[in-house]
């Protein structure tokens, strides 16, 4: 018995892997690498398995990239400030606990990757919207259909499974390819660049009108 | 010590002509572009007693002393005017040569502004961003000589990359339009340049287009008005990785271009861009402010050889398109 439930689980992880949409996921990675490159803020949400996996994916992003020179990726886990969350559940609501965080932090062009496995957990909802508000790009990261944050998102990566648990394992194993992903691409980058030794030209990724 | 600046020159997708002072202080102006491998150079090297700004195809030069009225023939009136900002500085010589030649509408005149401002910011020790590289560029192109030019080929040069870039009263941004590798190898392998052999000043086409947005035309705003919104709209196409939807606003974009003004296009490259189409390309447009230069083409890659073959036969040269993902460099050789 209990081998049989090992092997439906390995089985399942192994089905979805190789349903995933690969185009979404090179989306998403452009998005990211783009929005790291441009000097823009990454934020990151999502509840219990998910909220693990937003910090998690933050301390990669933040460190596991990082190579001498290469973009120093700016990302922000809303799952990291505990006193600040349960002050917002606690005078307001649940739901606003990422939105209210997010508020006064995301400008133009950041960029907010939403985790939820079913798609619809209140509080991951009002943080895209804060967030579209403000004219960030917003990217889901769920399981099932979806949810309601297939439609409210900018680009959806959905992982095609129902059952909670595998849906956060792929969830995890995606955060660890994107940031793979990205590191072998800065990396390549700069091997490419030139046997003449560079003059800094300091960067300004971003212009404001000068 | 040598130091060796380079800066890419660019071919645009939409948006041109919103990049007009006169277009986006008024509406806000965009343009999508990508910058290619192919550079404006210039090498600085200290000299011990006049300076001198030569250039590759020996037509220009230019020498001038501290003390003395500077000697100069050939056009040089934008290296000219580089240097006096930069306080015409002594004990240099300049040397710049181009990988493509002026005039064809890849913004080659920025890219020169560019790479030099930058040489010259490294040589004189001022800590030039990109983006105040850029401005100067434009300030010394546009304020000081009066050229009808935009701002979207200095800003592309500066940063270069695939890169929506957005002109405001305010300000200009640059932003990087995400795509994966995949598909922007793909974007390469289905973009070719062809020289159509005739070079030409934008300056003629740019003040007509310049003069018929300050009198507010409505014919030509409309136009800028939905190259504009195209431009976007292209972007979306490239990021979704749909290169050929990405191709047929292409050909709008160039359908709309064309009615700007009667000199962008004529009877020659209406013809060579009616055979491409018909040996299988799916959109294109004559590169920079039009009236020839390069024509480019966006094919299916099966379509590549008989649309290669049928430019070939009218006459053209083709250019394989490689991006530049680098913008200005500047290199020091001890």
């Amino acid at each position: 018995m209990w081998t049989q439930w090992i092997e439906e689980y390995f089985d399942g992880i192994h089905r979805t892997l190789t349903a995933l949409p690969r185009d979404t996921l090179l989306q998403v990675i452009a998005q990211i690498e783009a929005a790291a490159r441009d000097g823009h803020t990454i934020f990151l949400c999502g509840n219990g398995g998910s909220a693990a996996t937003a910090s998690h994916f933050a301390c990669d992003l933040a460190k596991g990239t990082r190579r001498p020179s290469a973009p120093m990726v700016r990302v922000v886990a809303l799952t990291d400030n505990v006193p600040l969350l349960t002050a917002w559940a606690n005078d307001t609501e649940y739901r606003y606990v990422f939105a209210e965080q997010l508020r006064p932090l995301v400008r133009p062009g950041d960029l907010l990757i939403a985790i939820s496995g079913s798609g619809n957990s209140p509080n991951v909802l009002e943080a895209v919207r804060v967030a579209r508000e403000a004219g960030a790009f917003t990217i889901g990261l769920t399981g099932f259909q979806g949810g309601k944050l297939r439609e409210l998102v900018d680009l959806c990566l959905i992982v095609p499974n129902t059952c909670m648990e595998q849906i956060e394992d792929i969830h995890l194993i995606l955060q660890h390819t994107i940031t793979t992903v990205l590191r072998r691409t800065w990396e390549n980058a700069w091997a490419a660049v030139p046997i003449l030794h560079e003059e800094p030209l300091p960067d300004a990724r971003r212009v404001p009108g000068s | 010590m040598l130091l060796i600046a380079r800066a890419p020159v660019r071919i645009s997708f939409a948006g041109g002509g919103t990049d007009l002072p006169a277009y986006f202080t008024r509406y806000g102006g965009q343009v999508l572009s990508v910058t290619l491998n192919r550079y404006v150079y210039t090498i600085l090297s200290p000299a011990p007693r006049a300076a001198h700004l030569i250039s590759a195809n020996y037509s220009l030069f230019h020498q001038y002393a501290p003390d003395r009225d500077a000697l100069w023939d050939g056009n040089l009136s934008l290296p000219r005017a580089i240097l006096e900002a930069f306080g015409n500085p002594g004990g240099i010589d300049l040397f710049i040569a181009a990988q493509v030649p002026p005039g064809t509408g890849l913004g080659s005149s920025g890219s020169l502004a560019v790479a030099m401002i930058a040489v010259l910011a490294a040589w004189s020790g001022w800590s030039l961003s990109r983006a105040e590289i850029a401005e100067l560029a434009c300030q010394i192109e546009i304020e000081r000589l009066g050229m009808p030019v935009g701002k979207q080929d200095q800003y592309a040069a500066a940063f270069g990359g695939l890169n929506r870039i957005r002109f405001e009263a305010g300000g200009v941004t640059v932003e990087r339009v995400p795509i994966a590798p995949e598909v922007r190898q793909a974007l390469e392998r289905r973009l070719r340049l062809f020289y159509t052999g005739q070079a030409r000043p934008s300056s003629t086409i740019l003040k007509t287009q310049q003069r018929a947005t300050a009198e507010e035309d409505p014919q030509v705003l409309r136009r800028l008005h939905l190259l504009k919104a195209l431009a976007e709209e292209m972007e979306e196409r490239l990021t979704v990785g749909d290169l050929d939807g990405f191709g047929r606003l292409l050909h709008e974009a160039w359908a709309l271009k064309r009615g700007l003004a009667a000199s962008i296009s004529n009877d020659f490259i209406d013809r060579c861009y009616a055979a491409a189409r018909e040996a299988g390309a799916i959109g294109g447009k004559i590169t920079g402010a039009g009236g020839g230069g390069f024509l480019l083409l966006y094919c299916p890659e099966h379509a590549m050889e008989a649309v290669t073959k049928a430019m070939t036969d009218m006459g053209l040269k083709p250019m394989d398109v490689a991006f530049d993902d680098q913008g200005v460099q500047v290199f020091r050789v001890e």
